[in-house]
């Protein structure tokens, strides 16, 4: 059968194309064809809410569920250790669950094979640095002032007209600005690199370096947790509750998927980096805005009743565009690299080497796959174990 | 759902072969290293604050400030305020602005000083808030009660609206003292308080102090003086209270 897209010739029983991964059957196509199944994990929809595949590119239906299992249990036990006052714990715990779970994800992938160490703890401990210190420069040294004006009018005094103008400027529009240079610096700078210039690499670098950056800064603008002279807190716990759950897990992903989808318009789609080309500076401005959004939001909502947890559910609310935002770029990313790649039978050391099986579903990849003919997702989704074996006996080296 | 679309009867590859970790491995590290890092986070709390309980709220003048201290600033230290505006009914204006600026709440119940440095960061018609860009941030708000209440019950019923636990936690309370009131008011008193401000981005510690004072009209005005860092509340009087002074000075005058 050959594929009306590419034109590759594809064995009777594809449903889609090994090469570029357009659906080949009509049914599947009308069903859940190419538009709506994604290519990181055919099971789910493109436009499906679904965090780990969305973040975490490289895990296979199987792993997701470790990660997610992993994450609930240790959020349960920040939870816990919130409601028991000791916001100590709870503080540095969530400032630091996405993150963690994010580096045993790229050591588990093995997405850097050649100085996995060096790189991953040098691109947080980079990011983290320089977090600190924008974060220190906002909230304690130049703008402490403008800062405290949110503390002084916030919550039923005085309402929205407390507000300062300049205040929210600094804080919900120039600080999310800053700080997205700072998170695509040294992903963009790793992204630069041939060996992590696909997108999947961009967008792994650009969530690393966001939820370094919200985990220093959360630990900066809470210090006083830890100076406080009450190490278990008893009063005001309900708070505690969800400022720490938007600290965990919203503003973590929030600066997180927003600088994965800049940087992963720096590396563009398929191989090379793009670089600082419209298509980034949209894409950077589209994550810096989600940011600024996000705070304004925040801010904004501080001056209603019940305002934390408005703020909790903005957050998600952008989280949840943000998401989708990432499977429909990598989707499309990953589709039309291909069909380039097909069409110019361009080959790359993405692609497999040798017959082997598709981590997701098991069927059998062919030589020279992009995409499994049965499940129909990308091999570049997979594990840099699976291609290195995939490729292990190979010829199928850059052509 | 996995599709036996092709005659492959291959075993679906574990996750062992294509991965570093295995599945209990995965979930150990990651619930591990939170465990660990929140330790840290414990640990730090326990070493660089925790401990120190004496750091608790004293007792409002025991702190020293002498903020409407009744006997100097009603009788014997009369503001300029006092002198030039005695009572509101001869002139248009209720309540003429102090030398320097000033914000009239309420149609003239109240005149809040600014002083050089203090800026308006907002104001509505009953309530306005100040900050001098030096930690510190003054808040009055004027409303009507019953003459013959009692200034520290009525500091007891809204110490909770105007120090809301949703942002102020860890809320430290002193006893509520009473002031002996002076001029038209008829009720007076203060609360000191220690507490951890928070919202979903940043915290921030400071101490303050919560005055009421009722006139004989039933007029009230609630203002607090809060600062950050807690430590220098004090030093930082100097600062904020001639506000808090000239405002209970015109209020008392009306
Ligand atoms: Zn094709
Ligand atoms: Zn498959």
């Amino acid at each position: 059968m050959q594929c009306p897209e590419c034109s590759t010739a594809n064995p009777e029983v594809a449903r889609f194309c090994y090469r570029c991964g357009h659906a080949l059957k009509r049914a599947d196509a009308s069903k859940h064809g190419r538009n709506n199944s994604y290519v990181v994990q055919s099971s789910e929809g493109v436009n499906q809410l679904a965090l780990i595949s969305t973040i975490m590119p490289h895990t296979n239906r199987e792993t997701a569920d470790n990660y997610r299992w992993a994450m609930i249990t240790s959020a349960l036990l920040i939870v816990g250790a919130t409601a028991l006052g000791i916001l100590s714990i709870a503080i540095a715990s969530a400032a630091f669950l996405i993150p963690i779970a994010y580096l045993v994800y790229i050591y588990d992938v093995n997405l850097w094979e050649d100085a996995p160490v060096p790189v991953v703890l040098g691109l947080f401990a980079a990011t983290g640095v320089l977090a600190t210190l924008v974060s220190l420069v906002f909230f304690r040294w130049v703008f402490d002032s403008e800062f405290s004006t949110f503390v002084a009018g916030s919550g039923t005094r005085g309402g929205f007209g407390t507000l300062s103008v300049t205040a929210l400027l600094i804080f919900a529009v120039l600080l999310p600005i800053v700080a997205e240079i700072v998170k695509n610096l040294f992903g963009c700078l790793l992204a630069r690199r041939p060996e992590f210039d696909d997108m999947i690499d961009g967008l792994t670098f650009g969530v690393a370096a966001g939820t370094a950056y919200a985990a220093f800064e959360t630990i900066v603008v809470f210090w006083s947790v830890f100076t406080s002279s009450e190490f278990r807190t008893t009063a005001g716990l309900s708070s505690w509750v969800v400022v720490i759950v938007n600290l965990m897990v919203v503003k973590s992903l929030i600066y997180g998927t927003a600088s994965g989808i800049a940087v992963g318009a720096f590396s563009g789609k398929g191989e090379g980096y793009d670089g600082f080309t419209p298509h980034y500076v949209a894409n950077f401005a589209f994550a810096a805005g989600a940011n600024v959004v996000y705070w304004l939001g925040v801010r904004l909502f501080a001056y209603a009743p019940f305002g934390q947890v408005l703020g909790l559910l903005w957050g998600l609310l952008i989280l949840g565009i943000l998401v989708i935002r990432v499977r429909v770029s990598l989707q499309h990313a990953l589709l039309e690299a291909a069909v380039e790649d097909a069409v110019r039978d361009h080959h790359t050391f993405r692609e497999t080497g040798t017959e082997t099986f598709c981590p997701e579903c098991g069927n059998m990849l062919l030589p020279g796959s992009l995409f499994c003919i049965a499940c129909g997702t990308s091999v570049r989704s997979t594990s840099h174990q699976a291609r290195r074996d995939i490729r292990s006996t190979s010829g199928g080296g850059a052509a | 759902m996995s599709d036996q679309a092709s005659d492959t009867t291959a075993p679906m590859p574990s996750g062992e072969g294509l991965f570093n970790f295995g599945k209990q491995k995965t979930i150990v590290m990651i619930v591990a290293g939170v465990v660990v890092v929140g330790g840290i986070g414990g640990l730090i709390g326990a070493m660089v604050g925790g401990g120190d309980d004496d750091k608790n709220v004293a007792a409002p003048g025991a702190g020293g400030s002498g903020i409407l201290n009744p006997t100097p600033v009603g009788n014997t230290q009369p503001t300029p305020l006092e002198t030039t505006e005695p009572t509101p009914q001869e002139t248009t204006a209720p309540s003429p602005p102090p030398p320097g600026d000033g914000v009239t709440l309420g149609d003239g119940i109240a005149t809040i000083p600014v002083p050089g440095g203090w800026n308006v960061l907002g104001q509505g018609d009953v309530d306005v808030l100040l900050g001098d860009d030096q930690g510190s941030w003054v808040y009055a708000i004027v409303g009507q009660e019953d003459p013959s209440t009692d200034a520290g019950s009525l500091l007891s019923q809204i110490v909770t609206d105007i120090l809301p636990a949703e942002n102020y936690s860890q809320l430290q309370l002193s006893e509520v003292s009473p002031i002996q009131p002076f001029g038209s008011m008829v009720s007076a008193a203060v609360v000191d308080y220690q507490a951890l401000w928070v919202d979903s981005q940043g915290s921030m510690p400071l101490y303050g102090q919560l005055f009421v004072g009722i006139r004989q009209d039933g007029a009230s005005l609630v203002m607090s003086a809060e600062h950050n860092p807690p430590e220098e509340f004090e030093a930082s009087y100097s600062s904020w209270g001639p506000v808090i002074d000239g405002a209970y000075n015109a209020f008392a005058s009306n």
